[in-house]
């Protein structure tokens, strides 16, 4: 089919082969130039299982992964609810959500990261302001404070288009199936039980699934706040596989560490997909 | 219907979105009043809300501070390329995904979703590999055909379904017209559908705008950078000028925020249409 | 069981005033029919009763309470919805037993309720399955279930046939009828469709712009309906309608128009003016068979026949009688062509006259028959 060639040459090129290659670099030794050197076979992979800071990266990444979007689903979905309503101002605030957004995630993390600064950041400022504590918070030298601190980027940046989501699936949601339940007794908390939650399920599941993939490859939050430092502290899997292979040259490796990557999000999406997709689906 | 709460929950309820809106919106706030304080002041201590004296010239300052007109050009080029070079390839094909059935199609498609799970942190090796032997390293064309390819997946998704609405009787008419798959598309389908297209190109141009993994690793040269690895470039100084960085970051945030607002409503008409097969 | 009454009850969207005024009495076991085209305020009404639609003013009472404030679930009542508006994510099961559930019912009591509504319905095969699953006429009936097992005091229905094909829906109206009969529950019944409202109601409410334009049982108000609007809504094919001259002849009024002349059977009661809409229906006018005209009609003209319509229990004939178009029965045993010219008759004890400017009808002193019956 001609109108498939050219979306076919481009994936090819672009996407499969670097895939391809990748699986196939992460079973050999790969030199500094990225010249294969010979087939290893899962030696690699070895050599990952028993890195300390594979180990942590990996722990770290499910963490951070999980964690994010919990947070981020409950907050969109209070969110979209609420903007569901018609309330004077609504179009207003719905275009303001959208902010956190549209900056790229290099700029959000470096404002967020002067935001952090300890002198002279706005959030040491407010706390100090009110009272909560005097202490000069240093968030980003400390991994139990940065950690916590690009859960809340991600989040912030995250809610924006899940919120647009769950607004949309509530939209597409016929108002007379609400109408029949309101006859039938169901109102205020029981009806959201109910009928609200349930009628989402597949907005859920596309949601969950692109942020799940979306937070777990996120690379400029970790980077551009922390390097994954101090010293590996707060390295995901994707800092880590950046690090491997560019600071140490490592292709090899870090070629392995990209299939353990795509191997967890393959195996969620098909428990993800077979979970929430297959149950209530006709 | 007579359904309305008391009004102390109402009352905690628009309480609690005013309390969520701040905390989004209060770090733009800063940003801007940052971006506006005189070089001399934003070291002061404790930092002031917002400076005694905005200096809105420091918007004109950046210019020559940084590149700031190479990396918007470059920036330009890149995600520009990209969005067209995508569009070139993701709307025939989704058109053809849409209307036909054909041997391996659900094999396409399954494919097309799987790649979006390997995202380009993944491939970033093998890619960078791949962009040397190729030569591209430090070229616009690398970065455009990565990122065209790394929304390729998505550009189909949404496509498929925008292509998806539109009706089959139309297709049947023009059938009866005697009009090829081509003229079909390009005649009926394309301005059938343009909203949504036009939709997922400005996506496809904001994403590779936003960019930043792939260019930081395959450009070094300075005069290629786009925005994102420029003002990245800021943290590599002796000191943060923090209040360039904040009118920078407003000025490379102000086009996509715009192209934004057009089309966030029909975006996730796009991506949602999927779910509620 | 209950009865329903609506007090100059009004419903405005912004400035747009979807019923006007309204005031109906529904009597306990009542079957009425709000009859009207779309967008006549008739669904409105329907669900100010419900409560789905706040009251803009006037008051709407259920049984003696007034129900104005009462949330929909307090009021007693239930729906069946023009598209069903069945829970999809759940099983028809749990469908009909969710209102019983949310209203405190034992689960034994659910259960038995709900398994003899479905054994009713012939749906109790069905109750594991999911609406996706079942075809138009299954969903119709679980919707119909859903509102039965309740057992309230009022049903409203919002069009429930619409969506069903024409031999299914000609069965499901004879149910529902059945239905009534059986359980004698007020029922408030929403539709367009002239038929439905003709062999179901008791007492037909006709709507239009709002406005309640007539209230009566079905032959009332197709023999005598108050104005055009009512004539012609009711009866299928519509009334004929022709617009002329009416005199005094001796003892007999005599209508002219362009195009024929004849006389009236009877005169008006009162006063009127002197040009007047004349009004026959198709089923009182006929292409005459034969030599002379059937029992009881009276020449009207010659015309040319241009249609037949052939309906199998009955034929008519659409004909041009010099300028005016006109629709007539045409005698089973008759054979006709389009192309043929033919006598026209008429029945005068049945033609109508209407105010051109009011489209009021103008009573006339027709023996055996009754005059308007305004809404109590």
């Amino acid at each position: 089919m001609l109108l498939l060639l050219p979306a076919t040459a481009l994936a090819a090129t672009f996407l499969l082969y670097p895939i391809v290659n990748t699986f196939w670099m992460s079973f050999h030794s790969v030199d500094e130039f990225g010249r294969m050197q010979g087939f290893t076979g899962l030696d690699n992979y070895v050599v990952l299982w028993h890195d300390p800071a594979f180990q942590g990266s990996l722990l770290r990444t499910l963490i951070w992964t999980i964690v994010t979007v919990v947070i981020t689903t409950v907050i969109s979905l209070y969110l979209a609810v609420v903007l569901n309503e018609r309330f004077p101002g609504r179009t207003l605030v719905r275009s303001l959500l959208m902010l956190p957004w549209s900056a790229s995630l290099v700029i959000t993390t470096l404002l967020w990261r002067w935001l952090a600064h300890p002198d002279f950041g706005a959030v040491n400022h407010l706390l100090h302001s009110v009272s909560i504590t005097q202490a000069r918070i240093d968030w980003l030298a400390n991994p139990s404070l940065s950690f916590p601190l690009m859960i809340w980027i991600a989040v912030w940046v995250s809610i924006p288009p899940t919120t647009l989501m769950l607004l949309a699936g509530l939209q597409s949601l016929l108002p007379d199936i609400f109408e029949a339940g309101a006859l039938d007794g169901a109102r205020g908390l029981r009806k959201f039980l109910d009928f609200t939650l349930p009628l989402l399920r597949p907005i859920f599941a596309v949601s969950i699934l692109l942020n799940v993939i979306f937070v777990f490859n996120s690379f400029p939050i970790i980077w551009v706040l922390t390097q994954g430092g101090p010293a590996g502290a707060t390295d995901t899997l994707v800092t880590y596989l950046y690090k491997v292979g560019f600071t140490y040259y490592e292709m090899g490796q870090a070629a392995a560490v990209s299939v353990v990557i795509f191997l967890i999000l393959f195996v969620f999406a098909i428990v993800h997909t077979r979970l929430l997709w297959n149950d209530g689906a006709a | 219907m007579n359904d309305r709460a008391p009004l102390s929950i109402q009352t905690a309820k628009f309480g609690l979105l005013a309390a969520i809106l701040t905390v989004m919106l209060f770090p733009f706030l800063v940003m801007f009043s940052t971006a506006l304080t005189p070089t001399a002041q934003i070291y002061d201590f404790p930092p002031p809300w917002f400076p005694a004296h905005p200096r809105w010239t420091n918007f004109l300052d950046v210019w020559s501070y940084v590149p700031l007109a190479q990396y918007f050009a470059n920036s330009l080029i890149i995600a520009g390329g990209a969005m067209v070079l995508n569009a070139f390839a993701a709307i025939p094909a989704a058109y053809a995904v849409a209307r036909f059935t054909f041997p391996g199609r659900r094999v396409f498609l399954h494919a097309i979703v799987a790649t979006q799970m390997f995202s380009p942190v993944v491939m970033l090796i093998a890619s960078f590999q791949m962009m040397t032997q190729l030569q591209l390293i430090n070229t616009y064309w690398g970065l455009i055909f990565i990122n065209a390819a790394s929304s390729l997946p998505f550009a189909l998704w949404m496509l498929t379904s925008y292509f998806s609405t539109v009706p089959r009787e139309v297709q049947e008419a023009a059938v009866l017209d005697r009009v090829g798959p081509v003229r079909m598309l390009w005649d009926h389908f394309v301005p059938i559908a343009m909203p949504g297209i036009a939709t997922t190109m400005i996506f496809t141009f904001i994403i590779a705008w936003n960019e930043f993994l792939f260019a930081l690793t395959f450009i070094n040269d300075p005069s290629h950078q786009p925005l994102t690895v420029g003002i990245y470039g800021f943290i590599g100084r002796y000191q943060i000028q923090w209040n360039y960085l904040m009118a920078t970051s407003l000025l490379a945030t102000i086009p996509v925020l715009v192209l934004f607002l057009l089309i966030q409503r029909r975006l996730v008409a796009g991506l949602t249409a999927g779910a509620v097969k | 069981m209950a009865s329903v009454s609506l007090q100059r009850v009004r419903k405005s969207f912004g400035t747009f005033q979807a019923v006007k005024d309204l005031t109906l009495h529904i009597e306990d076991g009542e079957f009425l029919v709000l009859l009207g085209p779309s967008g006549c305020g008739k669904t409105t009404a329907l669900r100010m009763v419900a409560g789905l639609e706040t009251i803009t003013e006037g008051t709407i009472r259920i049984g003696d309470r007034v129900a104005n404030d009462l949330h929909p679930a307090d009021r007693d009542v239930a729906m069946v919805f023009q598209s069903y508006a069945l829970y999809p994510h759940m099983t028809v099961y749990n469908n009909l037993a969710y209102g019983l559930r949310r209203n405190g019912l034992p689960k034994t009591e659910i259960q038995s309720r709900v398994t003899s509504t479905a054994r009713s319905l012939a749906i109790d095969s069905l109750l594991g399955r999911r609406p996706a699953q079942l075809s138009g006429g299954q969903r119709q009936r679980v919707a119909l279930g859903r509102a039965i097992v309740r057992h309230p005091s009022v049903f409203l229905m919002d069009e429930p046939l619409s969506n069903l094909d024409a031999q299914l829906r000609i069965q499901t109206r004879v149910e529902l009828m059945r239905l009534h009969q059986q359980l004698g529950v007020t029922t408030l019944y929403v539709t367009h469709d002239q038929v439905e409202a003709m062999t179901m109601g008791q007492r037909i409410v006709v709507m239009h712009d709002g406005q309640m334009q007539q209230v009566g049982a079905p032959l009332e108000l197709y023999h005598e309906p108050r104005n055009l609007f009512v004539a012609m809504f009711l009866g299928a094919p519509q009334m004929n309608i022709a617009l002329g001259q009416v005199a005094e002849e001796g003892d007999r009024l005599v209508f002219t128009c362009a195009d024929f002349r004849i006389s009236l059977s009877s005169k008006p009661r009162g006063g009127y003016p002197n040009r007047l809409n004349l009004g026959i229906r198709p089923q009182h006018a006929q292409v005459q068979a034969g030599v002379a005209p059937a029992r009881g009609h009276t020449v009207l003209g010659r015309a040319r026949v241009d249609l037949i319509e052939h309906l199998g229990s009955e034929s008519y004939a659409f004909v041009t009688l010099n300028e005016t178009m006109m629709v007539v029965q045409l005698p089973q045993d008759m054979r006709c062509r389009s192309g043929d010219v033919v006598n026209i008759t008429v029945d005068p004890k049945f033609l109508h006259l209407f105010d051109p400017q009011t489209g009021d009808r103008i009573p006339l002193n027709n023996a055996g028959h009754t005059t308007d019956v305004a809404a109590k």
